[in-house]
C-alpha cells in the first residue's frame, strides 16, 4: 500500500518514545464507529418498516406521487445502510490497528526496559556484560522487526477503510425534475443526481438552495434584493452594515424619492470612494454613507477641500479626516463670524459664484446638501440653501474647518508630502493664526449631527385634541 | 389532475392520509428519536480528527491516517446530513398528511404538489440550521439607519 519505513535508523529508546502516546481518543473513536453503525442500522430498519407499512396503503407502483415520495425514503434508507457498513469497516480497521499498536508498544517497552537495565549495569562497570554494541544491536533489531510487523498490519487494515458517502441533503430530497406544465401524475424524470451508488463520493449540498428558490431573498425583510450591475446585492436590509462593512458595498445614487429602496445600477467604475464613513472613522477603502437605509453616493476624490480655491484628492488614511470636511449632510450650525479668515485663505466659494467644479462633485447627486447652508446645484455648482440666501453664505464651508480638523489636515499634508490640500503650513510648522479663526470647546463635537429619528410617531391632526 | 391522455381510473383508492401521518409519527419517534440523541455525541467524538500517530515516522501509518482522516470528515458530515434528511422527511410526511385530508385528494396530488412540499420542507429545515444574522435592530446595537 505504501513504501517501507527505514526502521533501521531508529533505536529502541527512540521507538519507545514514538509509541508512547495516548490512544484513548482513538479508542473512543472505535466506540463511536460501532455506535454509529448500531444507530444507523436501527434507524434504517425502522425507516424501512415504516416505509413498507405506508407502501401497503399507498403503493408506489400505482401512484406517481407515491413513487416520488418513496424514492426519497429509499434513498435515505440506502444511504443509512451504506454508511452503517462503512462505520463497521472503519471501526473494525481502527480497532485492529490500535490493538496492533498496543501490542507493538508493549513489546518495544519490554525491549526498552531491557535496554535501560543494560545501561544501568554498564554504568556500574559490570564485567560480565556483553559489549554494548552487541546488546544494543540485538535489541534494536528486535524492535525494528516489531515495527515492520506493525506496518504490515496497518497496511492490511488500511485497505479496509471505507470513506462514507455523504448523502446530499438537497439533491437527495429534491425529488424530480418536472416536465413543464405538469399538473398531474406523470412519469418522473430523474435528475441524475443524488444517486447513492457506490464509488462516487458526492459532496454535501446542505447550503444549496432548491432550483425553485433561485432568487435570493433578504433574510430580514423577505424581499428580493435588487441586484447591482456589479453583481452585488443591495437592499435596505443589506444597508444596515456594521462599521467598516460599508467599504465593501456597491454604491447606489441618492434617490430620496424611493425612501429606503435604491436599486439603481452602478458600475464598479462609478463606485467612488468617500473617505470617512458614516461613523466618522477614517477609511481609505471604498465606502458609502448610509442614512435612513439609503446608500449615499460618495464623492470621487475623497471629499472636497475648498481652501485656496482648489480642491484636491487627499489620498491616504491621514488625509481622510481632511476629506471628511465635505461629508454631506452632517454639518450643523455653522458660525459665520470667521468670514475674514476664510477669505484670507482664498476660499473660492463665494456668494457670486462657487467654483468647485461639477467634475469634482460628479458623484454627488444634484440637490445634495453640502452643509446647513449649501446645496449642490443641478449644474454641479454649489448654491446656497434656499433658507440661507442672504446669510453669510460664502464662508459656510470654511466654517466647517474647526480647530481640530485643521490640525488633522496639516498632519495629513505632512504625511503625504507637498500637495495641494488647501491649508498652507508655515515653514516653521507653527499654525498661522488664520488657521484657527475660531475655537471650539475641547472634547466637544466639532460637527453637530442632526438626529434623524425614523420611528418618530406623528399622531397627526385631530388626534388627542391636537388641532392642526 | 391526470396527465394528458390518461383515461385510466383512479390509481389507488385506499390511500389514507392518516397513514402518512402515522408514517411521520413513526419517523419522528423511532428514526428521529434514535438519531437525534445519539448523533451529536458521535459527531463530537469523530470530529476530533486523528488523535494518534502524528509523530510516527511510519509511512504505512501516515498513509492509513490520511485515509482515516478523510473517513472522519465525511462521516461527521454524513451524520449531520442524515439527521437533516430525517427532519425533512418528517416535515414532508406531516405536510402531506396536512395538505390532503382525504384519500381522494391524496390520490389526485400531482408530482408538482409533492415536490413543492419537499422543497418547502428542505427550505424549512435548512433555514433552521442557518444561524440568524444580526439585523442591527437591537436596542443596544448601533443604529445604522
Amino acid at each position: 500500500m505504501s513504501g517501507q519505513t527505514n526502521w533501521a535508523a531508529y533505536d529502541v529508546p527512540l521507538l519507545a518514545g514514538i509509541l508512547d502516546e495516548d490512544l484513548s481518543g482513538a479508542w473512543e473513536q472505535v466506540g463511536a464507529w460501532f455506535s454509529a453503525q448500531a444507530m444507523l442500522d436501527d434507524a434504517s430498519s425502522r425507516l424501512q418498516d415504516a416505509r413498507d407499512g405506508l407502501a401497503v396503503v399507498w403503493p408506489p407502483e400505482k401512484s406517481p406521487t407515491a413513487t416520488v415520495f418513496f424514492r426519497l425514503v429509499d434513498r435515505l434508507t440506502e444511504s443509512m445502510k451504506t454508511t452503517s457498513l462503512a462505520s463497521n469497516a472503519n471501526g473494525n480497521a481502527l480497532y485492529h490497528v490500535l490493538t496492533n499498536q498496543d501490542a507493538t508498544k508493549t513489546e518495544v517497552d519490554r525491549l526498552h526496559s531491557t535496554w535501560s537495565t543494560y545501561q544501568r549495569l554498564g554504568s556500574a562497570n559490570r564485567q560480565d556484560l556483553p559489549d554494548a554494541t552487541e546488546w544494543q544491536s540485538a535489541l534494536n533489531q528486535q524492535a525494528q522487526q516489531h515495527m515492520a510487523t506493525a506496518d504490515e498490519v496497518i497496511n492490511e487494515y488500511a485497505a479496509t477503510l471505507v470513506v462514507p458517502q455523504v448523502v446530499p441533503v438537497v439533491d437527495t430530497l429534491q425529488p424530480q425534475t418536472l416536465i413543464p406544465d405538469d399538473d398531474g401524475p406523470q412519469t418522473p424524470v430523474s435528475t441524475g443526481r443524488g444517486s447513492s451508488g457506490a464509488g462516487t463520493r458526492l459532496p454535501a449540498r446542505v447550503n444549496n438552495r432548491p432550483a425553485r428558490h433561485n432568487s435570493p431573498v433578504s433574510p430580514v425583510d423577505g424581499r428580493e434584493p435588487p441586484i447591482l450591475s456589479g453583481g452585488e446585492v443591495t437592499s435596505p436590509a443589506h444597508h444596515q452594515l456594521p462599521d467598516g462593512a460599508a467599504n465593501a458595498m456597491p454604491l447606489a445614487p441618492l434617490d430620496d424619492s424611493q425612501s429606503g429602496h435604491v436599486a439603481t445600477s452602478l458600475t464598479p467604475a462609478s463606485a467612488a470612494i468617500l473617505p470617512g464613513a458614516f461613523d466618522g472613522r477614517s477609511s481609505a477603502s471604498p465606502g458609502v454613507e448610509h442614512r435612513g437605509g439609503v446608500a449615499r453616493p460618495p464623492s470621487a476624490e475623497g471629499g472636497v477641500n475648498v481652501a485656496n480655491g482648489a480642491e484636491s484628492a487627499a489620498p491616504g488614511p491621514s488625509a481622510n479626516t481632511a476629506s471628511g470636511e465635505a461629508r454631506t449632510g452632517y454639518v450643523g450650525a455653522v458660525p459665520t463670524s470667521s468670514a475674514p479668515a476664510s477669505r484670507e485663505r482664498g476660499t473660492s466659494i463665494g456668494r457670486q459664484g462657487p467654483t468647485i467644479s461639477a467634475a469634482r462633485l460628479r458623484y454627488r447627486a444634484p440637490g445634495t446638501v453640502l452643509s446647513s447652508e449649501l446645496v449642490l446645484g443641478a449644474d454641479g455648482t454649489i448654491r446656497p440653501m434656499p433658507s440661507q440666501l442672504g446669510a453669510q453664505f460664502p464662508y459656510a464651508l470654511s466654517t466647517v474647518m474647526s480647530h481640530e480638523r485643521s490640525r488633522s489636515v496639516r498632519s495629513a499634508q505632512e504625511a503625504i508630502g507637498p500637495c495641494d490640500i488647501g491649508i498652507p503650513i508655515h515653514p516653521s510648522g507653527a499654525r498661522r493664526p488664520s488657521d484657527s479663526p475660531w475655537r471650539v470647546p475641547t472634547g466637544g463635537p466639532t460637527v453637530l449631527v442632526p438626529v434623524i429619528c425614523a420611528d418618530l410617531h406623528d399622531p397627526g391632526p385631530g388626534v388627542f385634541g391636537i388641532d392642526r | 389532475m391526470t396527465p394528458d391522455g390518461d383515461a385510466s381510473p383512479p390509481l389507488a383508492i385506499d390511500v389514507d392520509p392518516n397513514k402518512v401521518a402515522g408514517f411521520a409519527d413513526t419517523l419522528k419517534v423511532n428514526v428521529q428519536g434514535t438519531i437525534a440523541p445519539t448523533a451529536p455525541g458521535l459527531t463530537n467524538t469523530l470530529s476530533t480528527g486523528v488523535t494518534f500517530g502524528h509523530d510516527s515516522p511510519s509511512i504505512a501509518l501516515q498513509a492509513m491516517l490520511d485515509t482515516y482522516a478523510n473517513c472522519l470528515i465525511t462521516m461527521t458530515e454524513q451524520l449531520k446530513n442524515v439527521g437533516t434528511c430525517v427532519d425533512i422527511l418528517v416535515n414532508v410526511a406531516n405536510q402531506i398528511s396536512a395538505n390532503y385530508s382525504s384519500s381522494d385528494q391524496l390520490v389526485e396530488a400531482s408530482i408538482g404538489d409533492i415536490n413543492s412540499v419537499v422543497l418547502g420542507a428542505v427550505a424549512t429545515v435548512v433555514a433552521k440550521q442557518i444561524p440568524p444574522t444580526p439585523t442591527g435592530g437591537g436596542r443596544n446595537e448601533p443604529r445604522y439607519a
